[in-house]
């Protein structure tokens, strides 16, 4: 035997690579060495940070492992026309290019990504995205059918593995900040998954999809926590035997959780009574009293009513200790907590009942020593659907409550019975109403009854703890319900005026049967304002230096930030360049917001030199109604076409004079720029090296079809073109040579002809070689 | 250890076992492109590891601890490799023993019986005697005990006897 196995080695030692693949190897691996150099020291791992301009000039010193993509990209973008990736952006379930929105456009940039965090974070967008378009049908009122959900689900699913896999490599590389990233956006997910229940509750006739929903939910929870123990099994590594101060631990005689007895965090969400419903997502806000001296170790727990620990909502650091002192925010999905036993991660599912949450923080892992506490008042954590039989009432009756859950005023009813249900869909979910504003409240009852019984309608504040909320009683309404003489059955909808001397904040409005006390709905959470003077903050961010062609389209010249108080109108604002060669001009100017609004100038003078700085970059004096409306926060980006003609030059850009960007109050009717603005943050935003026209050596060494034309294409779609390759690799080549014959394969790549739509399928199934 | 040095380590190392890595791969996915394109993922996850300015202990380990997740994940993500792909793709092994023909069929019969023992066997006889590692260094890699790797390596030995006698 052992004879033979030599034999054997013997012979595959020939097994080698050819000088051919060798050489492409070595190719490849000096790239990667080149572009990873190695680090001094294990530093944490910084977020990517997306440039969107710089990178197509470092096109050269790119990866040749990801040259593979190219001959892809090529295909989808040029083949398939940038128009079809464009439409498909938009496309819903059920629709002719839905597919190759989700299969492909969506597939090519997942990848695009490079490091795992991106990878995850796009999972679980994907995720999101889903849920989102199901929302979308429903309000255009398309019907749902069990396919168009079944394939929702299925990508659902899909997607959720991804999110796994990169948890995984996160994991790995021991990037647990990356991983409460990830978390955080699978809790949008949630959220996104109530409301989508909530739109479906409202039509009936889409109750039937609402149960085969359940597998969504279930996909996405089990993601959610498979994150999360990646994350807490990083945090907690092999020590099995720590045990953290609270485990275990009973209350004491004074009733406080507090094992310091100080309390110097301040928990200001949820609230002391407080109903938190099972599956909505919550958001626990708190501060500590003073800025602590180091980064701490947290630990978010719950306890219940009798003082025993429940377990912990979350587990983990934070590096920077001025966010601890600023407040934190830590989303969390009440279904589950959990505990660490034997250094193994367990789930504990949580039933409806009393509850408290404490969070703690240590100065080091593993330290007993408590350095900040703090603990809220009793929350009530109730199950959803929150059914509510009505024994006192001449039926069995069974009502489905919509209700504000406390703090994301998402509603959560989930059952339906056909007896007596009552609901209120106006005000809408986060509207803003201005104190004296008048307003109307849109109901529905359904009773099998037919019993006119009269109801009562009333303001609640939202803000305050359950036994403490302000009730307002609205009598001064138009069709009142308590109007015992009329009927307030079926749809109804009554006029309302916000009332003077109300706490600006958040409310609801409360419907119910005036003798039966079981029998209420409540409105979706909405705000009330009051008609305060508009407080702007506008910050200038910093961007470049760095390297501009002539003839490149799409630049960032500026991009800056506006904050303010209420919705104010962006009605003027001027982007100053100046130019090292005097005089020169851009050909173009767009103004992106972060919330997609695009506007084109086509309008922009001449840049002038130093004597006089500036050109108006974006003006908007047009139809008011069309004016862009902040509500609280937004970025803009401006971007801009460098003409062909332009010299080679250095040139600064930004926001430069404070009365040369204003908003217009729409209340006040007062337009705020200058001294109005409470900060403006401005000067010049970048610099930027115009280095003339492309060189030979650039056409030689880029794609053809990279153009600027196609870089923005690529951005558009949400591609980095810095992922993009420079040529094409064997197997990709050799692929689409079989899929669309050789001489087709060489008309297009070197003749550059058009590709077909014929070729873009046909060449689709090569996308198994843009595998990392 | 120098950032200089590390790399010199790396290099070193790279151009002495691309060849072994890549009949590593070869003998697990049995298609010449694939197993090039594993090698080069191995090879890049070990320099992404070196330049994260982790500590290294056992460079070569590690790279078969790379190469060995890889195949699993590859596995996983395929299961149709197989010999017959391999006769498909015209598996050849040139030899320049006298009697070629004869242990060229010796060959084909130990991989056919090779992969139909257990895979733990599998991964310890390929390591053993395709790569011609130590017990100790295959230990390593698999981070199972010396005793364990010997016992794996007896047993799989034994089940290819046997499915030799009969």
């Amino acid at each position: 035997m052992e004879e033979l196995f030599e034999k054997f080695n013997k012979s595959t030692k020939n097994i080698r690579l050819s000088n051919k693949e060798r050489d492409q190897m070595d190719h490849i691996v000096t790239a990667v060495m080149d572009e990873f150099p190695i680090q001094k020291k294990v530093e944490t791992k910084q977020k990517e940070k997306k440039v969107k301009i710089e990178k197509p000039f470092r096109f050269f010193g790119l990866l040749p492992e990801k040259l593979a993509y190219v001959a892809l990209m090529f295909v989808i973008v040029v083949g398939t026309g940038a128009g079809t990736a464009f439409a498909s952006g938009d496309a819903l379930p059920g629709e002719f290019l839905y597919g190759f929105k989700v299969d492909v456009v969506e597939e090519v940039k997942s990848k695009f990504l490079s490091s795992s965090q991106a990878k995850a974070q796009y999972a679980s967008e994907r995720v999101l995205m889903r849920l989102q378009e199901i929302q979308e049908l429903i309000d255009t009122d398309v019907e749902i059918d069990d396919k168009i959900i079944r394939k929702v689900n299925e990508k659902v699913k899909e997607h959720s593995k991804g999110v796994v896999r990169a948890t995984g490599s996160l994991q790995e590389d021991g990037d647990s900040e990356a991983i409460m990233d990830v978390i955080e956006d699978l809790q949008e997910s949630l959220g996104a998954y109530n409301k989508l229940l909530l739109s479906l509750i409202e039509k009936e006739n889409d109750l039937r999809v609402v149960s085969k929903l359940s597998d969504v939910l279930e996909n996405m929870e089990a993601t959610e926590k498979a994150a999360k123990t990646a994350q807490i099994e990083l945090v907690v590594g092999d020590d099995e035997d720590y045990v953290h101060e609270t485990e275990g631990k009973s209350k004491t005689t004074t009733g406080s959780l507090l094992t310091t007895g100080v309390s110097k965090i301040n928990i200001s969400a949820p609230y002391a009574g407080d109903e938190i419903m099972i599956g909505t997502p919550l958001s626990v806000v708190w501060e500590v009293t003073e800025e602590p001296k180091t980064d701490l170790f947290i630990y978010v727990e719950l306890w219940d009513d009798e003082g025993s620990f429940v377990g912990y909502m979350k587990y983990g650091q934070a590096t920077a200790r001025e966010h601890i002192a600023k407040g934190m925010v830590f989303n969390w999905n009440p279904k589950y907590v959990f505990r660490i036993i034997s250094g193994q991660v367990k789930w504990v599912e949580i039933n409806p009942g009393k509850y408290r949450i404490r969070i703690s923080t240590t100065r080091e892992y593993r330290s007993k020593i408590v350095e900040y506490e703090g603990e809220t008042g009793v929350l009530y954590i109730q199950r959803p659907p929150y059914v509510i039989s009505g024994n006192t009432s001449p039926a069995e009756t069974k009502i489905v409550e919509i209700s504000d859950s406390a703090s994301s005023g998402e509603k959560n009813p989930t059952e339906i019975s056909n007896e007596r249900r009552l609901t209120i869909s106006m005000p809408h979910n986060y509207s803003r109403l201005k104190i004296g504003q008048q307003s109307q409240i849109w109901w529905n009852v359904n009773d099998n009854n037919k019993e006119n019984a009269p109801g009562y309608v009333r303001l609640v504040n939202a803000d305050l703890p359950n036994e403490k909320r302000n009730i307002t009683f609205l009598d001064n309404l138009a069709n009142n319900p308590k109007d015992s003489n009329k009927t307030w059955w079926g749809n109804g909808f009554a006029l309302w005026t916000v009332p003077n001397g109300v706490t600006p904040g958040r409310y609801y409005i409360e419907i119910g049967d005036r003798y039966d006390s079981n029998f209420y709905a409540r409105s979706f959470t909405f705000i009330i304002y009051e008609d305060v003077e508009a407080k702007v903050e506008v910050s200038q961010k910093h961007i470049g230096p760095m390297n501009i062609y002539v003839g490149q389209n799409h630049v960032k010249i500026a991009e800056f930030e506006v904050r303010t108080n209420k919705p104010v109108a962006l009605t003027n604002l001027r982007v100053s360049c100046k130019s090292s060669s005097g005089p020169q001009s851009f050909d173009n100017m767009m103004l992106e917001s972060s919330l997609q609004d695009k506007y084109q100038t086509k309008r922009v003078s001449m840049m002038y030199d130093e004597e006089s700085v500036s050109f108006t970059g974006w003006e908007f004096y047009g139809d008011r109604n069309k004016r862009h409306i902040i509500e609280d926060r937004e970025v803009f980006y401006v971007y801009a076409n460098i003409n062909s003609i332009l010299e080679t030059s250095v040139m600064s850009c930004g926001l430069w004079e404070s009365n040369r960007i204003s908003f217009y109050d729409y209340d006040k009717k007062k337009t705020i720029s200058g001294d109005g603005l409470a900060s403006f943050n401005h000067g010049f935003s970048g610099v930027f090296d115009i280095i003339g026209q492309k060189s030979e050596d650039w056409d030689k060494k880029t794609p053809y079809y990279l153009t600027y034309e196609y870089l923005q294409i690529l951005e558009k779609i949400g591609i980095d073109p810095s992922s993009m390759p420079e040529k094409m690799t064997y197997p990709l080549r050799d692929c689409l040579v079989g899929q669309i014959g050789l001489k087709r394969y060489d008309t297009l790549w070197y003749q550059r002809d058009k590709v077909s739509l014929d070729d873009a399928w046909r060449a689709l199934p090569c996308a198994k070689y843009l595998s990392n | 250890m120098t950032a200089e040095e590390r790399k010199n380590e790396y290099v070193s190392l790279y151009n002495e076992y691309t060849d072994q890595i890549f009949r590593y791969f070869y003998f697990r996915v049995y298609e010449r492109e694939r197993a090039l394109e594993l090698s080069q993922e191995a090879f890049i996850r070990l320099w992404k590891y070196v330049a994260s300015g982790k500590e290294i202990e056992h460079l070569k380990a590690l790279l078969y601890k790379i190469s060995h997740n890889l195949a699993i994940d590859e596995s996983r993500k395929k299961k149709a490799y197989s010999l017959d792909n391999l006769m498909q793709d015209g598996f050849e092994i040139p030899t320049n023993l006298k009697d070629e023909r004869n242990d060229k069929l010796d060959v084909m019969a130990i991989l056919q019986e090779v992969e139909g023992i257990g895979e733990r066997y599998k991964e310890v006889i390929l390591l053993r005697y395709v790569e011609g590692m130590m017990v100790k260094d295959i230990a390593v890699i698999l981070e199972e005990s010396e005793n364990v790797i010997s016992v794996r390596l007896h047993r799989g030995i034994k089940q290819l006897s046997e499915k030799f006698k009969e």
